[in-house]
């Protein structure tokens, strides 16, 4: 009895020995950004947040966290990985990373190298959101601060934020990959840059055709449009329209709407020459935020501005479909319904010289059925 | 020898469960789209419906003998040798799958989680745990099957999680791949629901008679092929087909890009849990072959056995390296293997009793 406690004793000791694939926080570095340039040798430039928590100067008071801001130059995105790992101390993990940021002409070349560690590390996150930068992505992440929040999760917070306006879609690493392989839809990324006064803005929308950033991107209104179109409206949708072009007074020519719900209907048609029409039915019911004229009481004022925003989101929308067709970067997945449902049609057709002739119609319906708390 | 009754009726349909969903799930969406294209999961309902016929055999077999293991009859129905080597046979396919599932189970263990372990300490938790309740009567393996089948449910909750990205478009146009693909994504995915033939050798252990025995086995395969079309069809919407080429365990993949307030990296709690019914097929496989290994070198009983192929299995499964194309090869064969112990040999049986009007005599008396 005593021998096979001890033969169980010491078995169980083999065990707490240690774990091989133990990984401290307390030495890790953790990563919350990461950013890459294309330099002009071909080179990537990789420019790494790394969130580390410095002792105030100050006696004892609480330590407070500060980035580190590690750059390196590489082939790749793991040769940089080793090239970082040299620079500080403990390991360089990804695992928590939130952000990642590119560089618009890096993006142009292929967006798919540069992710492909991210997808095949086991240990990384996939749920960080992608972004294309106008300015260096080196620039923008040695802001350091902005808004008295590090850079990172202010970079994070801004499109999270954007995400819940309807103003760039929710993507991440992870959401965009089925996309990105599909050659029956394309993605578009949020697209970013530094402002002079040192913010970070969300200019508008980047379009993608295949793995490629086409150099088109979509602004102002048409991001939201667009998202509306595709049925992905968030908690949050507004628009600013001139109505009364005619007035005196600057304001009282602007409505400013929000949308309360967002109706979508697609249809496809095809004819017997293989020409493709896909129409957009739009219902959207909004509710009037902003309209210094204030007559909202009038059913026939409310009448004419639901007619006149209907017209204009229809033409923006009409402007909207024409960039996306010139970027050829099918946001609506239209190629994915037709092999979904028209695959005979889908065979016959070269979709990358086919989709910027095909006919999209929106329709775009609004209507005006709250005025805020006054009339 | 008579055999006692150790399992219950509801616990049968958990054992065959238990015994069939295993380490060959996370894969499955990725080896079925290799043919069968988006159609994958009518593969896999056809598949569901082959193992039922199989399954059919076998059951069929058991009727005609209701106190015999398949170690037992093949002697009664073929003649003394000619039976040990078909039982010798089984024994040994059992034993190999058991090296089969170890080596998959440490693959995907180390691709995921434990990346610098060494195998052989994966080997030994998993032959471990398994030996410590193979070694025991059905009664006791029977229960713990039932009791870890509530995992299962939380399993498909997380899987519900991954919706939020579905794209119900990527299942059409149904019938793409074709008549000939689908039946080829059928043999894929077979591979994937080996385990029923444990019926072999529990069917003398079940308490109820053979119409019970036939309807909870068929709820069980049922369950499994439901829920197997559903992994598969939720891992077909989240993934596009041209990205599913690329990863090679789905159902953790997509589990992997969920974030949440508290919680992060879902596929590593997924792969923690599935775990468990990784090792109870395993469990199920070491069980059979000692019981066959017991019978053949008549042996007192199987704890002895379980302990000797336990060691073997080890040994073996750490000489075996960590490569995919080994791993790869060893599926071929076993995927091949078992048609000819699933359906060939219990239909060969089946048709020879029949002729030669081989029967257990005293079934009348039974129930």
């Amino acid at each position: 009895m005593k021998i096979k406690f001890c033969i169980l004793f010491f078995c169980c000791l083999l065990f707490l020995t240690s774990c091989w694939d133990q990984r401290l926080l307390s030495q890790s570095k953790l990563v919350y950004g990461v950013g890459a340039d294309l330099e002009k040798d071909g080179k990537l430039l990789v420019t790494a947040v790394i969130q580390t928590i410095a002792q105030a100067s100050k006696g004892t008071s609480e330590p407070v966290l500060t980035n580190v801001i590690v750059s390196s130059l590489a082939n790749t995105f793991s040769d940089s990985r080793t090239k970082i790992m040299k620079k500080i101390s403990g390991e360089y993990a990804t695992s928590k990373a939130r952000v990642l940021l590119f560089h618009e002409d890096l993006a142009k070349e292929d967006l798919y190298p540069v992710l492909d560690i991210v997808y095949r590390d086991p240990r990384s996150s996939l749920g960080a959101k992608v972004v294309i930068s106008k300015d260096k992505a080196a620039d923008i992440l040695n802001l350091r601060v902005v808004e008295e929040s590090l850079i990172s999760e202010e970079i994070l917070e801004i499109v999270t934020t954007a995400e819940t306006s309807t103003l760039v879609p929710e993507e991440n690493v992870q959401s965009i990959c089925p996309t990105l392989f599909d050659p029956g839809e394309d993605i578009t990324l949020p697209y970013i840059g530094k402002t002079d006064d040192k913010m970070i803005d969300v200019y508008g929308i980047a379009l993608f055709n295949g793995r490629k950033y086409t150099g088109y991107n979509i602004y102002d209104e048409e991001p939201t449009l667009l998202l509306m179109m595709k049925d992905e409206m968030k908690k949050y949708a507004k628009f600013t329209l001139e109505v009364n072009p005619k007035e005196k007074d600057e304001r009282n020519r602007f409505i400013s709407v929000q949308v309360k719900n967002n109706k979508v209907k697609k249809e496809l048609k095809i004819n017997k020459k293989n020409d493709i029409t896909a129409e957009f039915d739009l219902n959207i019911k909004v509710e009037a935020l902003e309209y210094p004229k204030d007559n909202l009481a009038d059913q026939k004022e409310i009448k004419r501005l639901n007619k006149e925003i209907s017209k204009q989101l229809t033409k923006k929308a009409e402007k909207l479909i024409k960039t996306l067709q010139l970027a050829n970067c099918d946001a609506f997945g239209i190629g994915r319904d037709l092999i979904a449902f028209h695959p005979k049609v889908w065979k016959t057709l070269d979709w990358e010289k086919a989709y910027p002739k095909i006919t999209i119609k929106p329709n775009i319906k609004v209507e005006i059925t709250g005025s805020g708390i006054i009339e | 020898m008579k055999n006692k009754k150790f399992l219950s009726r509801s616990q049968l349909m958990f054992f065959i469960l238990q015994s069939q969903i295993g380490v060959g799930l996370l894969s499955l969406p990725y080896m079925v789209h290799l043919h069968a294209k988006n159609d994958g999961w009518i593969s896999v309902i056809i598949a569901g419906i082959v193992v039922f016929v199989f399954m059919f055999i076998m059951w069929s077999l058991g009727k005609r003998f209701p106190n015999d293991t398949i170690y037992e009859y093949s002697n009664k129905i073929v003649g003394k040798y000619v039976g040990t080597v078909i039982s010798f046979m089984y024994a040994l396919n059992f034993f190999i799958i058991s090296i089969f599932v170890v080596t998959i189970t440490v693959n995907i263990l180390k691709k995921w989680i434990l990346t610098f372990t060494p195998p052989y300490v994966i080997i030994i938790c998993i032959v471990g745990t398994g030996v410590y309740l193979a070694r025991e009567n059905l009664k006791v393996i029977g229960r713990f099957f039932t009791f870890v089948s509530l995992l299962i449910l939380f399993l498909v909750f997380l899987e519900l999680l991954s919706y939020k990205d579905a794209n119900y478009r990527y299942l059409f146009p149904i019938g793409q791949a074709g008549f000939k693909n689908i039946m080829i994504g059928s043999h894929d995915s077979l591979t994937a629901m080996l385990g029923f033939e444990s019926l072999l050798v529990i069917y003398p252990f079940v308490k109820g008679n053979a119409k019970d025995v036939l309807k909870y086995s068929t709820f069980a395969i049922t369950i499994v092929t439901v829920l197997y079309t559903f992994f598969l069809i939720t891992s077909f919407l989240v993934f596009s087909p041209e990205e599913i080429q690329l990863v090679s365990e789905p159902i953790l993949y997509m589990l992997k890009a969920l974030s949440y307030e508290v919680v992060e990296r879902l596929d590593l709690i997924f792969l923690s849990i599935w775990v468990v019914p990784i090792i109870t097929s395993f469990v199920t496989y070491l069980h059979i072959a000692s019981v066959g290994m017991d019978k053949i070198f008549k042996q007192k009983n199987h704890k002895k056995v379980t302990l000797v192929l336990g060691i073997l299995i080890m040994i073996i499964s750490v000489f075996i390296p960590q490569e995919d194309k080994i791993i790869d090869k060893f599926n071929l064969i076993v995927s091949y293997s078992s048609y000819f112990f699933i359906a060939f040999i219990p239909f060969i049986l089946l048709i020879v009793s029949i002729i030669r009007k081989k029967k257990e005599q005293n079934q009348l008396y039974e129930n």
